[in-house]
């Protein structure tokens, strides 16, 4: 008894060091935007500043606009879940449940583009939208990369093949056709799978970073991540004497404030989409 | 024969949208990799035609190398750090204690932010004067640690900065694997008297086996593609410490505009992974 006991404890004290880990660079990020860049300088890291300042946040809003990299955001990110929802959801259950010819060659294919890294062709990407697509620039360019990789494709198929076949086929003596079929039977049974793609595409666009830097420079289609890497931390960053951090960390909790929150209100929904359709 | 046409087609009309993107935006520009990797391009001039000029050059270049040797220390380090460490979170968050749900909350947020928030967050910590680390390295004394700044140095940074940023996946589908295990087992296991070690040697991990392969296999197809974090945080310095092969194909193609060259680490790149899921492979068959 008195072992678990002791083992209990154990327990706690880790999961106390495992908090503290992972909230302490949240936690810092607030303190900084917090800080004038005075206090920032310091030889000790003070976790309450006094006095608290909100001109950082004032400089952010004020000196970048930041507002329009937020709804390029969104619109980059509604676009892009909305375009792999539409070619993904269709595709997935042709696999799943027609026969065709060509079915393994095109499967193939669509795993292939979970193999080959987008990276390794983005160049070639970058030519094909600069010379003939005369695309970069637009926020079809930003759309388009996500919604070419089979991973939603190859998960909705998992999951559809699992309902049951007896569905297809009472609905196939009633007269309905595969379209049909599809949207008035496996569509609303696939709500899981739908709800974790959503999630999944919608941080993966959020959050990218490689691509928008070549594709979107100018501010009319700049995007989050790259605002807060290009304009705010290197452009700044350049000023040796001064440590810029507190106007960074004040753009970084803006950029994280609406995924973070998202997360918290959906955390269910979230960790049951990994943990469901993650695995398979 | 007729019969099968008319049942192909409708299959044909719901995967026509998505191989007219495949076709267009995939594997046109992933078929010109091989043939573009053969020339010059600069693109203010016309692409020449040089042969094996590129391989040649790129497979006697010192910091390629080093590119291929970060590349695969990046990998494997985050790989064994993250399959690690997301299973020992996991087996502690598993247990049923208080503020487990705010453990699995905290252990999870840094992975829905982006790299580049993530970037700025970890180089401001690792800042050599006034972040926080050497903050309180200096008020106990301790050496201050040039984390960012020397060659020595870097690359680990980088790692460790992956230990909170993206453990959180794997946190997750270690969880789920271990909510998947029957219960019956581990009483049966109580009730023959088995210890803690010993249900978690003969029990847990064996279930946990083909999870475990799984996220190894997800997570190195995934760091072997890191750039953000080198982006971010040291440009791929200092000295080329931190440049990856994806970094490489960025710097060559959008920097130096030697559209080639690039071309050319991309194909020597495949290759890499080719060989890394032949490994994988093989490891996995070996293992199971």
């Amino acid at each position: 008894m008195k072992r678990n006991k002791l083992s209990r404890l154990l327990s706690y004290i880790l999961l106390i060091m495992v908090i503290v880990f992972y909230a302490a660079p949240l936690a810092i990020v607030v303190t900084t935007s917090i800080k004038t860049d005075n206090q920032i300088m310091s030889q000790k890291f003070e976790w309450i500043p006094n006095p608290v300042t909100f001109d950082q946040y004032k400089i952010v809003f004020s000196r970048f606009p930041f507002l329009k990299w937020i709804r390029n955001s969104f619109v980059v990110t509604t676009g892009t879940v909305a375009l792999v929802l539409l070619v993904s959801l269709p595709a997935g259950y042709a696999f799943a449940r027609l026969d065709f010819k060509g079915k393994n060659l095109l499967f193939n294919l669509t795993l292939l583009t979970i193999m080959l890294p987008f990276v390794a062709y983005i160049p070639q990407l970058y030519l094909l939208m600069h010379y003939i697509g005369g695309m970069l620039n637009h926020f079809i360019s930003l759309v388009i990369p996500l919604a070419t990789s089979g991973v939603s494709i190859f998960l909705f198929r998992q999951f559809m093949a699992q309902i049951p076949k007896d569905l297809d086929d009472a609905a196939l003596i009633d007269g309905c056709s595969s379209f049909q079929i599809f949207w008035k039977i496996i569509l609303p049974l696939s709500k899981p799978a739908v709800v974790s793609v959503v999630i999944f595409t919608a941080i993966k666009s959020w959050n990218m970073l490689m691509w928008p830097l070549i594709a979107a420079s100018k501010d009319n289609v700049k995007t989050l991540p790259v605002g807060l890497a290009v304009n705010v931390f290197a452009a700044s960053s350049g000023n040796i004497r001064q440590q810029p951090y507190g106007v960074v960390m004040a753009a970084a909790l803006v950029s994280i404030a609406l995924p973070v929150t998202l997360f918290i209100i959906l955390q269910k929904h979230f960790i049951q989409g990994i943990a469901t359709t993650g695995l398979k | 024969m007729k019969t099968l046409k008319h049942k192909s087609l409708p299959a044909y009309i719901l995967l026509a949208p998505y191989f007219l993107l495949l076709l267009v935006f995939f594997l046109l520009p992933a078929l010109t990799i091989l043939p573009m990797s053969f020339t010059r391009w600069s693109l203010l001039d016309k692409p020449k035609f040089i042969g094996f000029q590129n391989y040649q050059k790129l497979l006697s270049d010192a910091l390629f190398w080093k590119a291929v040797g970060n590349t695969f220390y990046y990998t494997v380090m985050v790989t064994a750090l993250l399959t690690t460490l997301g299973l020992l979170l996991a087996l502690l968050l598993n247990q049923n204690i208080k503020g487990r749900t705010l453990g699995r909350i905290f252990v999870i947020i840094p992975y829905v932010i982006s790299s580049a928030a993530a970037g700025v967050v970890w180089k401001w910590m690792y800042n050599q004067n006034f972040g926080i680390i050497n903050s309180y390295m200096r008020a106990l004394k301790l050496p201050m640690l040039p984390f960012l700044t020397s060659t020595k140095w870097a690359m680990p940074s980088i790692v460790f900065m992956n230990a909170w940023w993206s453990v959180g996946f794997n946190t997750i589908i270690y969880l789920a694997a271990l909510q998947g295990i029957p219960q019956e087992i581990f009483e049966a296991a109580e009730v023959d008297g088995a210890n803690k070690l010993q249900v978690f040697r003969y029990i847990t991990m064996p279930f946990l086996k083909p999870i475990t392969l799984y996220v190894t296999v997800l997570c190195a197809a995934n760091s072997f593609q890191m750039f953000d974090e080198a982006y971010m945080m040291t440009q791929g310095g200092p000295v080329g410490s931190t440049a990856t092969l994806v970094f490489r194909i960025y710097n060559t193609a959008f920097e130096a505009f030697k559209f080639g060259e690039a071309a050319a680490i991309s194909m020597l790149t495949m290759i890499f992974i080719v060989i890394m899921s032949l490994i994988q492979f093989k490891v996995s068959k070996r293992g199971g």
